[in-house]
């Protein structure tokens, strides 16, 4: 090994020693502490290795280069099928989706509702964030309008599901242009902490404000109902119950495969508004948007609506989102809408790459059943997903999955 | 300078304009106009104030002073007053004053100006990089884009009728220009000469009265400045569009335009021909720097 | 008394932003480490049996300040240096992903309790005489003398040194400092660290106040210390303390007189409403847009 690479590693050692030391190597209890030396030094022996690999790739880039785009090559073939079959596969995906709840019980079919719930988000914030370029941070206050509405509508106006949902998505995008508005001006990255301080007011009012939204303690929310039957044990909301309607006997797993379907088609209809829009007038000015917004206002294009219509666009979607996630729970409290809760569905939009609707899906899929499977390293899961945004934008800043754009042909 | 050479037919005329920024005063007293059907240029050594008149002009700076009128789409307007002004206490007596000035306030803005026929481009180019060439012409042509967003996700015929029309027009521009191959790649990816036709390709399909181009030929070769200085002259007297320019190549300057502005120092020193204004001893001097009485 | 805390985290969100222009995300967490390490330090202090109290305390301040500071550079390192120059949105959600990193990772090697210090001073200044008597204890004094001495090293550092001249070049025009010779990596490096180390003075004296914290700290006050650099005038270093001392105020007056539960709303509405009417901040230069 040449010196200046050991010295490189040694350093590195180091300096991940001295960093580590303090905070993994005393472990505070009370006023005194307990030692763990081991951790440390393991921490910083991995952190040396993986700079020295990284410096001996750097330093053979040309095989490593050679290696990398043989890989690629013999990745093309499938992936080229992949997009290939990709017309048959969007609609073959929602139909074996669509008989999801004949195969699996009930635990799956929560699982599959919380991924549902997340795509949506994912749509969401995609357009704010993957068209517009505007960097929303407290996207979740749009989820918590959505989910409280429903569910303080429901205790105090008596509003039923149908009616509740029209209304929570209004209010959400009002939410946005209420946020747009003081926002217009600024760029970047005032934007983020914005967004993100109006989210943490949402809460903060949600948490504090007891005697309306019942405070950490939270509210109840009632189960949807279809066509005048009712999801419950018996019925509360002037209904029949379903399973008294159709002669058998009470389970939860109606309510569930119903909010399953329900969500399931409102998936697919936001996905497919979601790639139309993209193609249209409106999706093309928020892309432009993000690209140059001067250049954009020399094209006489207003920016102040261009700018309000993706905030309560994608406020809308989150609102829709935050419906579906009080009917499915059945009860909601602040800690649901917390700052990590924003922080997750920014991380699906950048690893599904701005902008792309697959990439979004496989993103929110794998980000909430990542944790499902690997149950014991839960308490990994956020310090995984920061380390996996910052390798993101540092590796593939435009995430894995690089939208495709409309192609242009000559009329005939 | 005779003002015989100016009259024509002024689409646009700037009176007194005056803007400074804190203490520092970038234009002082401006007046010139724009005719019709002519290649109006506007030149002046480095920091004269030429892009900051542009950028009046185009809505993007707020004159301090003055007024900028432009027989635009829709008759007659005051650019100034398009942008919205400041109130002042005054106006509380005229509530008509009042009212028209709270009505741009709200409404008004860069885009309006634009709307209302003068397009622009950039001193660095400004295209939208990820976007495709087309799509690029397609945000530029928003204005006659079908609003409805129903149609548009259902796909309706008239929708479709729309979109095929823009698409249409973007491509006669195109091929004017000679970039129809490049229709679908990234705007980003095509060398600068084609970036900078791109931009002009650009502002021409928002369907402008008056375009501006701020330095056109900078960092072009020789054979590309002659193609642009062709192009530029197609645009004006083929389509009647009005053209404005900020140009350092003289030769370009000379060879394309029927009128020329020179500004110093946010003034106008000189306003004539090509002839008139390359024999004017203050334009030498500014432009040689030789001391001389004004 | 608070509003120097803020003024002090204030001051590495403003020189950051300053030099190249992107909101360090992860600042707030660099507080809540220095947090941590002087309650470990301490606690190792006293088994090893130093009761004095400055002692252990000079070197819970060094040594926090040192080690804090190492994690600035670590930190821009690994997630903001191979990012400059790539527009602004990646460097922001790098720090995203660094914050969230940095908190879970504090969570995981400590746990999830809050944590304390034992009251190292006690004992307050009283002034007045009969019914109005203000008291303030030892410690806000402390914070508020070791504040004003960071304060005061920092503009000379700014002022005086070359590595401030090389800051106040970068500044101004990165491309053309580094054609003139100035170490720009370098100059950024230590811009971080110096933030991070003023970070790390006020979690010292935040945990011998408080007595306790955890590690979501930094979050709350990440987002408020940006408050007060904005409302001072984001770049500007006398402006990110004024405007700490402007929000300590407001926020103390806001809990005192009107609600304790809704202070931090208050806070983050005052953000908003500077950035609606005053974006340029009390000290700050208006921003010309360029075209």
């Amino acid at each position: 090994m040449s010196r200046p690479l050991l010295r490189e590693t040694l350093l590195t050692f180091f300096v991940a020693l001295v960093i580590f030391l303090p905070i993994t190597g005393f472990i505070l209890k009370g006023y005194d502490y307990q030692l763990a030396w081991l951790r440390p030094l393991l921490l910083a022996i991995i952190v040396a290795c993986g700079r020295l690999v990284l410096l001996l790739c750097r330093r053979r880039s040309a095989a490593m280069g050679g290696w990398l785009a043989g890989a690629k090559s013999r990745l093309a073939a499938p992936l080229q099928l992949l997009t290939a079959q990709q017309r048959h596969l969007s609609y073959a995906l929602p139909a074996v989706l669509l008989l999801m709840p004949l195969m699996v019980n009930e635990y799956w079919l929560t699982v599959l509702i919380s991924v549902f719930i997340y795509i949506l988000l994912g749509m969401g914030l995609n357009i704010v964030v993957g068209l517009a370029g505007l960097l929303d941070l407290g996207f979740v206050a749009f989820y918590a309008v959505g989910a409280y509405s429903y569910a303080l509508g429901a205790q105090y106006l008596g509003l039923g599901f149908w009616t509740a949902l029209p209304f929570a998505m209004g209010l959400a995008a009002c939410c946005g242009v209420l946020l747009g508005f003081p926002v217009l001006r600024m760029h970047g990255d005032y934007l983020a902490i914005v967004t993100l301080g109006f989210g943490e007011i949402i809460r903060l009012v949600l948490n504090n404000w007891l005697e309306f939204t019942g405070g950490p303690n939270g509210v109840q929310a009632p189960a949807p109902t279809f066509l005048g039957l009712e999801f419950a044990p018996t019925a509360t909301q002037g209904g029949r119950p379903l399973h008294e309607f159709l002669g058998v006997d009470y389970a939860i797993a109606y309510r569930y495969t119903f909010i399953y379907l329900l969500s399931l088609l409102v998936v697919c209809g936001t996905v497919f508004f979601f790639n139309r829009l993209k193609k249209m007038p409106l999706g093309r000015s928020w892309e432009a948007l993000r690209e140059d917004e001067i250049a954009c206002r020399s094209l006489g294009l207003n920016h102040v609506t261009i700018k309000l219509s993706a905030f309560s666009m994608g406020a809308m979607i989150a609102g829709m989102a935050g419906v579906f996630f009080a009917a499915w729970q059945g009860f909601i409290n602040p800690t649901s809408f917390t700052f990590f809760e924003s922080a997750l569905i920014l991380c699906i939009v950048v690893l599904g790459g701005g902008g792309s609707t697959g990439g979004v899906i496989a993103a929110a899929v794998v980000i909430t059943l990542l944790p499902e499977i690997l149950r014991e390293f839960s308490d990994f899961r956020l310090i995984l997903f920061g380390g996996l945004m910052v390798v993101m934008m540092i590796w593939k800043p435009r995430g894995f999955v690089v939208a495709k754009r409309q192609q242009f042909e000559q009329a005939e | 300078m005779t003002e015989a050479t100016v009259t024509g037919e002024a689409l646009l005329s700037v009176e007194s304009l005056g803007l400074s920024f804190g203490g520092l005063v970038a234009l002082d007293d401006v007046n010139f106009r724009v005719r019709r059907d002519a290649v109006t240029a506007l030149i002046g050594p480095n920091g004269a104030g030429k892009t900051t008149v542009f950028n009046c002009l185009t809505g993007f700076y707020r004159p301090t002073q003055g007024r900028i009128v432009f027989q635009g789409k829709g008759g007659t307007v005051d650019v100034v007053e398009l942008l919205g002004r400041a109130f002042t206490a005054n106006d509380m007596f005229a509530p008509s004053r009042l009212a028209r000035k709270l009505y741009y306030k709200m409404s008004g803005g860069t885009h309006q100006i634009i709307r209302r026929g003068i397009a622009r481009t950039f001193q660095n180019t400004r295209l939208f990089t990820a976007m495709t060439v087309m799509e690029n012409l397609l945000v530029a042509q928003h204005q006659a884009t079908h609003a409805n967003l129903l149609a548009g996700v259902l796909e309706l015929p008239a929708y479709r009728r729309t979109e095929r029309k823009l698409v249409d027009r973007a491509w006669g521009w195109l091929r004017e220009f000679g970039l129809e191959k490049e229709r679908n790649r990234l705007a980003g990816e095509l060398p600068y000469g084609q970036q900078k036709k791109l931009e002009i390709v650009r502002a021409l399909c928002t369907d402008p009265i008056l375009i501006c181009f701020d330095e056109p030929a900078a960092g072009l070769n020789n054979s590309e400045t002659m193609e642009l200085a062709a192009l530029i002259r197609s645009v004006c007297r083929g389509y009647g569009i009005a053209v404005f320019i900020i140009e350092h190549d003289m030769t370009l300057v000379m060879q394309i335009s029927d009128h020329i502005i020179v500004l110093d120092s946010g003034r106008v020193i000189a306003d004539g021909t090509p002839a008139q204004v390359s024999s004017d001893p203050r334009v030498l001097s500014a432009y040689l720097g030789t001391e001389e009485d004004d | 008394m608070l509003g120097s805390i803020y003024g002090l985290i204030a001051v590495g969100y403003t020189m950051v932003y300053g030099i190249i222009g992107m909101v360090n995300f992860a600042h707030g967490d660099i507080y809540m480490i220095s947090a941590y390490v002087t309650a470990i330090v301490l606690a190792v202090c006293f088994a090893f049996g130093f009761n004095a109290v400055f002692l252990p305390l000079l070197i819970a301040l060094l040594l926090a300040v040192v080690i804090t500071a190492l994690y600035g550079w670590v930190i821009e390192r690994v997630a903001y240096r191979p990012l400059r120059g790539s527009g602004r949105l990646a460097p922001m959600i790098s720090a995203i992903g660094m914050s969230l990193v940095l908190q879970n990772y504090v969570q995981i090697s400590q746990g999830a309790r809050s944590q304390g210090v034992p009251t190292l001073i006690d004992g307050n200044l009283t002034f007045g005489r009969g019914e109005d008597v203000i008291q303030i204890s030892h410690t806000q004094c402390l914070i508020i003398v070791v504040a004003i001495i960071g304060m005061a090293a920092l503009t000379l550092i700014i002022a005086k040194t070359s590595l401030g001249r090389a800051c106040r070049a970068t500044q101004q025009d990165m491309t053309m400092a580094s054609i003139l010779g100035v170490n720009v990596d370098r100059t950024i490096a230590w811009v971080f660290v110096i933030g991070a180390a003023m970070a790390a003075m006020a979690g010292v004296l935040v945990s011998l106040n408080y007595g306790t914290f955890d590690f979501y700290i930094g979050f709350v006050a990440g987002i408020k210390a940006f408050t007060a650099a904005v409302l001072g005038g984001i770049g500007s270093l006398p402006g990110a303390m004024l405007g700490g001392i402007v929000l300590g105020l407001c926020e103390a007056l806001f809990s005192g007189l009107i609600n304790t539960d809704y202070k931090d709303v208050f806070a983050f509405s005052i953000l908003v409403l500077v950035l609606i009417f005053k974006p340029s901040g009390l000290l700050g230069k208006p921003e010309i847009e360029k075209v």
